[in-house]
């Protein structure tokens, strides 16, 4: 079941086409899941700046190995972004090596787990919706509410909230097919 | 049984208690719909547990270090003849010598992002040739505040404004952004946060307005549709002088002037204090 929308896939030809309209695209669409990800692993603003650029300059660059049958450009560029967290990690923990007379394990790195990416890319793909799918699906997640009272609530057919619950849930779910 | 179909799987995910019996041991016995169902009901964990997570933005002049990096032109899409005719009724700038410091952005603003963003934008300022058209409306200096540093594509944001509710409103806010396109036409882009600014008794129609500073005159620029809208500031309307931001809720009576009844309004950024 995959529903990449007609928005998406002209974006992934754009990119493979080498427009640089549709990097600044992905740029206005991803940057705050992309640097909310950074900032959130490495708690600081100037690393977490750093990191939103290289993801977007090796997305750039790496554009050709970019293969949309194997999962969403969102999902690419969390793929590449977790790298890029891994890197600094791994340049802080040899920072402290050389620092330090005796060797220590480097201080556990906070939580980049796929769940805290994928709570972020829900979040963003939820903000990104219509508002009328919008509202239902708060009212169907942070008030749990039935599809029948929300239907009551938003004085919207059955029906109608039906499909948008579906269509909705169909979208998130699409976003969340992570490449590794 | 046939397979149960994508809505009722989708209603299921979110509330166990709406399968059938029928449909409760189709899904015991049928590996296809339980896994649909099982992934159906990850993605709305998920989407449960992303309540109140917030993104933030990085800020506006990392695109710009993209741009570098990569070697794009910064503004050889932007031919400058455009540009210029387009700030042409504007007034000389005095305050594009000043950018460089840009010193005190205004407080709130100061307040809502690191102190050294706004440092290091101010270093990034001058460089780029858009600086002249930044410069007259300097919205940049607000631009740590807005939901899209870049605005739309293929158009450059001039100046931002927060719009905050007014009383009767509680949790309304948005945002407006001027951009300026390719030919010099500004395009204002008004965004409401998604939920806010709801009449208990239905849906207004919300209209969007530049005022005066004073509130003394306004210009209607449209009627806003859900929670955002873009809208071209027609030729001739002078933003600096009404760069008051005023989104109302207008009732359904054909009456064009203004409600009363803002909704949210803010202040478009001046250029640079002075």
């Amino acid at each position: 079941m995959t529903t990449t929308s007609p928005d998406d896939n002209r974006l992934f030809d754009a990119f493979g086409d080498g427009d640089e309209r549709a990097l600044e695209e992905a740029y206005t669409r991803w940057s705050p899941l992309v640097y909310t990800l950074a900032l959130r692993a490495l708690a600081d603003v100037g690393e977490a700046e750093d990191v939103t650029q290289k993801v977007f300059v090796r997305a750039w660059r790496g554009r050709a190995t970019f293969d949309a049958d194997r999962g969403p450009l969102s999902a690419w560029l969390v793929g590449i972004t977790r790298n890029c967290i891994a890197d600094v990690h791994a340049e802080r923990a040899r920072r402290l090596r050389l620092e330090e007379a005796v060797a220590q394990e480097p201080p556990p790195a906070p939580d980049v787990g796929l769940d805290v990416a994928e709570r972020l890319m829900v979040a963003s793909e939820l903000d990104r919706l219509d508002e009328v799918p919008r509202r239902v699906m708060h009212l169907a997640f942070y008030d749990d509410l039935t599809h029948t009272q929300i239907a009551d609530t938003l004085g919207l057919p059955l029906g109608t909230v039906k499909s948008h619950i579906r269509r909705s849930l169909a979208r998130l779910r699409t976003r969340l097919e992570v490449t590794e | 049984m046939t397979h149960i179909d994508e809505e009722t799987l989708a209603i299921v995910a979110l509330d166990d208690a709406a399968a059938l019996p029928a449909q409760r041991e189709h899904l015991s016995s049928c590996p296809t719909c339980s896994a649909d169902l099982d992934e159906l009901r990850r993605t709305v964990a998920l989407g449960r547990s992303s309540r109140g997570v917030d993104l933030d933005r990085p800020g506006p002049e990392v695109w710009g270090r993209i741009r570098d990096e990569l070697g794009f032109e910064p503004v050889a899409t932007t031919p400058v003849a455009a540009e210029t005719a387009g700030v042409a009724e504007l007034p000389a700038a005095p305050e594009r010598a000043a950018a460089p410091e840009l010193p005190a952005a205004p407080e709130r603003a100061a307040a809502l992002r690191p102190r050294r963003r706004s440092l290091r934008l101010a270093l990034w300022l001058p460089i780029t040739a858009a600086a002249a058209v930044l410069g007259v409306l300097g919205g940049i200096a607000g631009s740590g505040l807005l939901r899209d540093a870049v605005g739309t594509p293929g158009q450059k944001v001039v100046s931002e404004a927060r719009l905050e509710a007014l009383p009767g409103w509680p949790g309304a806010k948005g945002t407006a952004t001027l951009e300026r396109a390719r030919d010099g036409a500004l395009t204002l882009v008004v965004d409401m946060r998604p939920g806010t600014g709801t009449a208990p008794a239905g849906e207004p129609l919300r209209e969007v307005w530049l005022m005066r500073s004073d509130l003394s005159g306004l210009v209607s620029v449209g009627l806003m549709d859900g929670t955002h809208g873009t809208f071209t500031v027609p030729v001739g309307v002078d933003v600096r002088r009404f760069p008051l931001v005023d989104v109302s809720a207008e009732p359904d009576d054909g009456d064009p002037t203004h409600s009363g009844a803002s909704i949210m309004r803010g202040t478009l950024s001046s250029p640079v204090p002075s």
